[in-house]
């Protein structure tokens, strides 16, 4: 039996990934999602908490060819914590167009832009913001509600020797066709 | 397959006295990754940025997304800091006090905090960051003081030349002397050792050591926030012909905004280069290994492509260096790259590069490898070779040769892993580009370059 679901528009997702609330996460078409990854579209959002019916809203948007590596964590910004109670209320993420993210990466951002390449062992910590056309070097750390401009390279981890640089715009190009064949080849 | 992570890595001299058809001119920190290179129409050269002019287009602040432009400053005006620990943005607060208000600076990832005095009149943050660090300075502040009054008194020092001694005389005079007075002057170290002994006394010197600016006081952390330090758009010319390679589209409203007015990036106009995967990295020895070289055009007309390398690798491009001999063989060296017309992403792909992972990936492989099996065969050449439409894949020979006679060099141990760089003078010629007729003053896109394609982590073996 194969392990991988793939839909009429094109996505492919493993059956060992762990998604909850599936109703919740619009995923726009050509996405892979490898096992071991986990996305949590099951939590409550802030701008829901007084409706009536909070759990029909959308918490998380993948763009097409997006590309989510094994064992990667998806999950949204926490905006409001209640600690008696121990909850959390979240606000939405969105993921752009031909993102890649990388093995064993967690991303609790609020925004990733189009054309985001995120290579492995990356946190993106709680409501970082990532603009179009980045390059995130492996093992990086993006602290919580740091801005990365579009066409940076980031790379290190924050307090020791994080640093964000200016990345050539000929990676506009290379990103996009990078997500398109790792569609073709799934490797 | 990878456009990112592939193995273009392009030499670009700084210096054009030296011949660069000789792979003894190639200098390693001198050698750029493709995706890094513009392009210049006029030269029809690869670019790296220390070859090319920059102009400063415009500023702003990637937090706040305000334009400052016009304004001379490198931080943000606004409201806009940054941790002094981590370089996080900082979380302001506001706390009114009845007399005034008071700000107070936290940061969402380290400990680091910062509680202004109460204010009573209105002012700008800026101003009351300033005014506190003024106020109560911390070491680093009074570090900066001291060297800046420090500065300022020796200024007025060097106008009463009195008390200057010979050698320091000297040395001012040194500053101010012209050029064809240098030149008259050769630099000797004999008649110069006073300056050397000043220079090497300098690095001695217990002010530049940090460690022992202040003996007695333990590490105090910055106790202020910093100003957010802006992110800006550059405009590049070519350095050689004042072409323009890059000029980015501003847009004052949406700094953000990521299109450009101008551009020519190399890997629009050049190759790339990336090695088939290579299962075992054990090279036998006075054995050939061969590897399969995959050349991707990127333009919609042919491409004419021949190829050479040093039929021995000089012993700087293995990685320790070791005693035996590195030949490369290429038994193919002239060959006609097609045109990318198709924009099926799938056709683009060499097949030595596709897998078994995704359905579509196993049926072209299958299909391809059908089709190579009933196609007619010519010549032998074709049964080296494998081709697409825009791709071709040629085999590169490497063999290692033990040398008995170089006893200089230490005995290699089986367990070392070798980077090996291969050097290969690729010249190109074609049509030339539509997106190249308006600004180039030539007929045809003919251009050659060193591509260092790199062998890492090989073991010897035999």
């Amino acid at each position: 039996m194969s392990e991988w679901i793939e839909t009429s528009a094109g996505n492919r997702i493993s059956k060992l990934a762990e998604i909850s609330g599936p109703d919740r996460i619009i995923i726009s078409g050509n996405a892979t999602i490898h096992p071991g990854v986990k996305i949590h579209g099951d939590v409550e959002l802030l701008a829901n908490a007084s409706n009536k019916n909070p759990d029909t809203a959308t918490t998380i948007q993948l763009g097409k060819f997006c590309y989510i590596r094994s064992n990667s964590q998806i999950i949204p910004p926490v905006l409001k914590e209640s600690k008696p109670e121990n909850k959390t209320w979240h606000g939405p993420i969105s993921i752009g167009a031909y993102t890649i993210i990388g093995n064993n990466s967690i991303v609790k951002s609020a925004n990733i832009g189009n054309r985001v390449l995120i290579e492995d062992d990356c946190v993106l910590e709680n409501l970082s913001i990532v603009y179009d056309c980045c390059l995130i070097r492996r093992g990086t750390v993006i602290p919580p509600k740091t801005v990365i401009p579009p066409y940076s390279e980031v790379s290190g981890v924050a307090g020791k020797d994080f640093s964000v640089r200016s990345l050539n715009n000929s990676y506009k190009k290379l990103i996009e066709l990078e997500a398109k064949e790792l569609q073709i080849l799934g490797i | 397959m990878s456009k990112i992570y592939n193995d273009s890595n392009i030499f670009c001299p700084t210096s054009t006295t030296a011949n660069i058809h000789e792979a003894s001119s190639i200098e390693f920190n001198q050698i750029y990754h493709l995706s890094i290179l513009h392009y210049c129409p006029t030269c029809q050269a690869p670019k790296s940025s220390e070859q090319c002019s920059f102009n400063l287009e415009s500023k702003f602040c990637s937090n706040c997304l305000a334009d400052h432009t016009d304004s001379r400053s490198g931080y943000c005006t606004k409201n806009c800091f940054i941790c002094p620990r981590c370089n996080v943005i900082l979380t302001i607060t506001i706390s009114d006090h009845g007399s005034g208000k008071s700000f107070k600076f936290r940061c969402p990832y380290c400990p680091f905090q910062f509680q202004s005095g109460i204010n009573e009149k209105p002012k700008s943050l800026h101003a009351i960051v300033k005014f506190e660090r003024k106020e109560n300075p911390d070491l680093h502040y009074q570090l900066f003081r001291t060297i800046q009054s420090s500065l300022s008194e020796r200024k007025d020092y060097y106008h009463d030349k009195s008390d200057l001694s010979e050698r320091m005389e000297k040395t001012l005079q040194l500053g101010s002397k012209h050029h064809h007075d240098i030149e008259k002057d050769p630099f000797t170290i004999d008649s110069n050792r006073d300056g050397i002994s000043d220079i090497q006394s300098l690095t001695r010197n217990p002010l530049l050591d940090n460690n022992s600016i202040h003996p007695n006081q333990p590490y105090q952390e910055p106790k202020f926030p910093i100003v957010h330090p802006l992110t800006s758009k550059f405009s590049r010319k070519c350095l050689a012909c004042n072409t323009q390679l890059l000029v980015p589209a501003v847009n004052k409203e949406a700094p953000t905004i990521n299109k450009f007015i101008i551009k020519f990036n190399a890997i629009e106009y050049m190759p790339t280069l990336k090695f088939a995967p290579i299962e075992d990295l054990t090279l036998q020895f006075d054995n050939q290994r061969q590897l399969l070289l995959n050349f991707i055009n990127p333009l919609s007309s042919k491409m004419a492509v021949t190829i050479a390398a040093p039929p021995i690798l000089s012993s700087r491009f293995v990685k320790p260096s070791c005693r035996h001999i590195v030949n490369v063989t290429l038994p193919v060296s002239k060959f006609v790259l097609g045109a990318l017309t198709s924009k099926n992403v799938m056709n683009g792909i060499p097949t030595s590069l596709l897998t078994s992972e995704t359905a579509a990936s196993r049926a072209e492989l299958v299909r391809r490898v059908g089709e190579a099996q009933y196609a007619e065969q010519t010549e032998d050449l074709q049964k080296l070779v494998q081709k697409g439409s825009n791709w071709y894949t040629i085999p590169i020979s490497v063999c290692v040769e033990k040398n008995t006679q170089e006893e200089s060099l230490p005995l290699e141990d089986s367990s070392v892993t070798y980077d090996i760089q291969i050097p290969l003078y690729i010249t190109v010629g074609s049509d030339l580009p539509d997106s190249l007729k308006s600004v180039s003053n030539r007929e045809r896109l003919s251009f050659g370059y060193w591509n260092v394609v790199k062998l890492e982590g090989i073991k010897f073996h035999g």
